[in-house]
């Protein structure tokens, strides 16, 4: 009998692999949560171009109306102001506040984390260290004493909540880019010849990148919900500006003689919380392939 | 007292390593807090005294609140008033800081242990129903899981006083006991829904713990290798839980971080007087010696509990207190 | 069948004794998402007797780990099973929950192949033992369990079982865990132990000691013990009496059954003698290696078992069988 190695017309013709596209690799609940998360921020951002009452003056005369009065479909706060137009341009503020500072927050995060994550036991240690001691600190709380400090206001709003944010994504980004130092095609690159630190970032970077950037999107609701918590204890942008957090303050008060009422700002901020995380969870599941069925 | 074997005995070089990182994070705590509310805006003697008061006036005040001298005097002799025991005076209530905290603190931590309590509740059985063997309770406690995790607290919390206790007034709406009846029936009704609102987002955290711990452990040799001795369903829970435990309480303790957060929202929603009402207050009366005083503590009782649930890990599991052989 | 499996060669066993455990017609098939099915196993059967080892020898994705475990009422989760599987009067194929229970660990021990994911890392070996026991009610309390412990410790050569026995399963070596798992199947005195590779994580010196203790324990106690492996060496180590058989399967089937004695010195399936040239070994000449064909390795029409000589069979679609 001879041995042969392999005989060829007996392995089946190996099976086609397709990479499919980003957006289609992503489960039904992330296409759906960034579908609708798209919406109200297009909404949000062409708040003015729409035919809405000015959020700002409002009728004391006509002070917690209910639903489907006449002229405001989800009635009027307590200072007779309407309360879809509140909404609206209150989500305006509450996007641009839960955004901003997670786009700053990444770029200073990975920032950092790369650093900590390429250099030598000393600095990493000290970097990491340091940004252990950011956690020590409840988010909420390290944002409130950051808001207090520095005066109340949008542009501060958004300073204090990048520095809360900073530390996660530097860990994140730290633990990713200290994962792929490791793996063999950085010591392929460096053992061709390639050295500096320029260049080993051109190569690692990008393939943290999408670790990093997932769960970035992922912050962005609990940043969304920080941001209403601020607002909600009068530390966001000082009033009358709308934001969602201090519009639900503001209902508080009317709870009890119209509970109905406060349940549209709760609603909304429901809404934005839980949508962002499953546009995160989905864009995660996408990169990492685990979402192959849709 | 035989010292070597002390100082060579893991689980206690365990501890003492992370005490001192405690008490290291403990005195950067100190220093944020001090600096952050030094810097901000506006002059406190100003605040206190009012408009009509005179500039002399103000500067006394200002000596006799110690803020002439410079900012690192400032700060150690708020240190050695702290560790003397002395929190300041709060202005708002014309009562030294320190007996203003003690009940409040109290409340919290009721509050606070009955959301954990809870918290675990909703860990065992959201976590066990996620490991069903029927995919439609596995979906239904996934998508469950997913609303718990992102609602923030303090919406939560609003929508329950609104449905739970306005709406359809089943719950008290506010405070911890009515007035004159202090039993504990009464307190455990107008304390579920505040805990509740809090325990939501930990618990599901917790039960993503347990799930992926039970799930691994399946796919292990483990739970098959236990369940081919023959043993009853209830002894291979109890194997599994039991393995699961540690990465639960690590994430409980980062959890209690979250439920610190929330409960300055939560707290002023069900008007329960605890520290997170105290801090809400505060800041907006601007009574700093006491935001300062508040803020130290709830940091402060974060990270001893992240070193509480360390060293409860540590004895729990014989890997970490006993090392490898 | 029943020919082969009452075969007595020299010095053997009586052909009246009872089957330990009698499998016939066993097909496996998973489900899978598409709707279809895929048949891992295909209507095979083996008869196990008291005694006597049986080694089921091939490469991964043989079917060899699915088949024994659907034959001992452990199948993989979604598995489903037809035939019979009967053991002591129960179709362990189809049996419930609860019977199956009762079994496991008692009547049936299983040994695992790896030595560190079998014990629970949290709780200590004695505890682990005895909880076996007393699920079983094999001892009254606590107390006679912690004993028997001791005396099983002592069965499978572990000196000083007092200290084992309070330690934790990270605190002995590899070997060591797996003597511990074999103490835990015997422990209850089964009829049957399944040994699934229990050597493969091991060093070889460890892992030959480990085979001979189950050698040497399956005479003492006259214990079957259906014996899984890849490694011809193992094997041969394992089906040290004339009576051990052996069971190469291959994509699923069985392709030849025999005394190991025969099976392994002359093999008369293409498979087995490219198995066995295969095994590097000194005395082979250097050349190129020598390699299973493709054309062997992925046919899975080999079609029944015929005898092709006493207590020897081969899968008919075999070239020796044409």
């Amino acid at each position: 009998m001879t041995l042969t190695v392999v005989t060829p017309g007996t392995v089946e013709a190996a099976p086609r692999f397709r990479r499919r596209s980003l957006i289609s690799r992503t489960p039904l609940r992330g296409k759906v949560a960034l579908a609708v998360v798209s919406f109200l921020a297009v909404i949000a951002l062409a708040a003015p171009l729409l035919p809405l009452p000015d959020p700002l003056s409002g009728d004391l005369s006509s002070r917690l109306l209910p639903f489907l009065s006449d002229g405001h479909p989800l009635g009027t706060d307590t200072q007779g102001r309407d309360m879809l137009s509140r909404l609206v341009y209150g989500m305006r503020t509450s996007l641009f506040a839960g955004v901003v500072p997670i786009l700053i927050a990444t770029l200073i995060g990975l920032t950092i984390g790369t650093i900590a994550g390429l250099a030598g036991r000393f600095v990493n240690t000290l970097l990491m260290r340091g940004v252990d001691l950011l956690f020590a600190f409840p988010g909420v709380l390290l944002a409130l004493l950051l808001a207090i400090s520095m005066g109340v206001g949008l542009g501060t709003l958004i300073l204090a909540l990048t520095l809360v944010w900073v530390a996660p994504v530097a860990r994140i980004a730290e633990t990713e880019v200290g994962r792929i130092r490791e793996l063999d095609f950085v010591t392929a690159a460096r053992s061709s010849g390639a050295s500096g630190a320029v260049i080993l970032i051109r190569q690692i970077v990008p393939v943290a990148l999408p670790a990093v950037l997932a769960y970035s999107t992922s912050l962005v609701g609990a940043n969304v919900a920080i941001a209403g918590g601020l607002g909600f204890i009068g530390l966001g942008v000082p009033s009358p500006q709308p934001e969602l957090g201090s519009i639900l303050y503001e209902m508080q008060s009317a709870v009890y003689s119209d509970p109905s009422l406060a349940l549209a700002p709760v609603i909304v901020i429901l809404l934005l919380s839980t949508l962002f995380p499953l546009v995160g969870d989905g864009l995660r599941d996408a990169i990492t392939g685990k979402g192959n069925h849709s | 007292m035989d010292y070597k074997a002390i100082a060579q005995n893991r689980l206690i070089r365990l501890i003492a390593g992370r005490s001192v990182m405690t008490a290291v994070t403990a005195l950067f705590i100190a220093i944020v807090v001090f600096f952050a509310i030094r810097s901000i805006p506006g002059d406190p003697a100003l605040t206190i005294l009012g408009t009509d008061s005179t500039p002399e006036e103000r500067e006394q005040l200002r000596i006799v609140m110690g803020l002439d001298q410079p900012l690192m005097t400032q700060f150690s002799v708020w240190l050695r008033q702290i560790f003397k025991g002395d929190l300041g005076y709060s202005y708002s209530q014309g009562r030294p800081v320190t007996d203003i905290i003690g009940p409040a603190l109290e409340s919290t931590l009721l509050l606070g242990g009955a959301a954990s309590v809870l918290a675990v509740i909703i860990a065992l059985v959201m976590g066990n129903l996620a490991t069903s063997r029927f995919r439609s309770i596995r979906r239904t406690t996934d998508w469950a899981e997913a609303i718990f995790l992102s609602a923030p607290q303090y919406t939560v919390a609003l929508l329950f006083l609104i449905l739970f206790a306005v709406l359809l007034p089943v719950f008290p709406a506010g405070g911890l006991s009515t007035r004159g009846d202090g039993s504990p029936s009464d307190v455990l009704s107008h304390i579920l829904l505040p805990a509740l609102a809090l325990a939501l987002a930990p618990g599901a955290q917790m039960a993503r713990s347990l799930k992926t711990s039970i799930t691994t452990l399946q796919s292990t040799e483990l739970l098959p290798t236990l369940r081919a001795r023959g043993l009853s369903p209830w002894r291979l829970s109890v194997h599994a839980h039991h393995n699961a435990l540690p990465p639960m309480i690590t994430v409980l303790g980062i959890q209690v971080g979250a439920m610190l957060g929330g409960a300055l929202f939560v707290e002023q929603i069900f008007s329960i007087p605890g520290l997170g009402a105290l801090v809400v207050q505060s800041v907006s009366l601007r009574d700093y010696t006491l935001v300062q005083a508040v803020a130290l503590l709830i940091a402060l009782i974060f990270v001893v509990v992240l070193l509480l649930a360390d060293v409860v890990n540590a004895l729990l599991d014989p890997r970490i207190r006993k090392g490898r052989a | 069948m029943s020919d082969l499996l009452t075969a007595v060669p020299p010095g053997g066993l009586d052909p009246t004794v009872p089957l330990v455990l009698d499998a016939s017609g066993i097909r496996v098939s998973f489900p899978r998402p598409n709707g279809k099915t895929t048949t891992v196993i295909d209507g095979i059967g083996l008869g196990l007797e008291y005694s006597q080892v049986t080694v089921l020898l091939g490469e991964s994705g043989s079917g060899k780990t699915v088949f024994a475990r659907s034959i001992t009422g452990l199948a993989p989760h979604g598995a489903q099973v037809e035939g019979t599987a009967m053991f002591g009067g129960v179709d362990l194929a189809h049996a419930s929950n609860r019977q199956l229970r009762a079994l496991h660990g008692d009547r049936i021990g299983m040994v695992p192949q790896d030595p560190n994911s079998s014990l629970d890392p949290m709780r200590r070996i004695g505890g682990q033992i005895a909880e076996t026991l007393l699920q079983h009610r094999q001892v009254p309390d606590r107390r006679a369990a912690r004993q028997r412990a001791i005396e099983l410790l002592n069965q499978v050569q572990i000196r000083d079982p007092e200290r084992v026995l309070r330690c934790y399963p990270h605190e002995v070596s590899g070997g060591m865990r797996q003597r511990i798992a074999i103490a835990i199947a015997i422990s209850c005195g089964p009829e049957l132990i399944v040994a699934d590779e229990p050597s493969s994580a091991l060093d070889a010196s460890v892992g030959a000691h480990v085979v001979g203790l189950l050698d040497d324990l399956r005479t003492r106690l006259r214990t079957a013990i259906l014996f899984i492996t890849h490694d011809i060496g193992i094997a041969s180590q394992i089906a040290s009496q004339p009576h051990d058989r052996v069971a190469v399967m291959l994509g699923g089937q069985i392709v030849e059954l025999g005394f190991a004695s025969a099976v392994l010195r002359s093999p008369q399936h293409e498979y087995t003698r490219a198995l066995l040239a295969a095994e590097p070994s000194a005395a082979v000449p250097r050349g190129r290696l020598a390699v299973v064909p493709d054309a062997v390795r992925t046919r899975r029409d080999w079609g029944p078992l015929r005898e092709v000589a006493p207590g020897h069979a081969v899968a008919s679609g075999s070239e020796t069988n044409r």
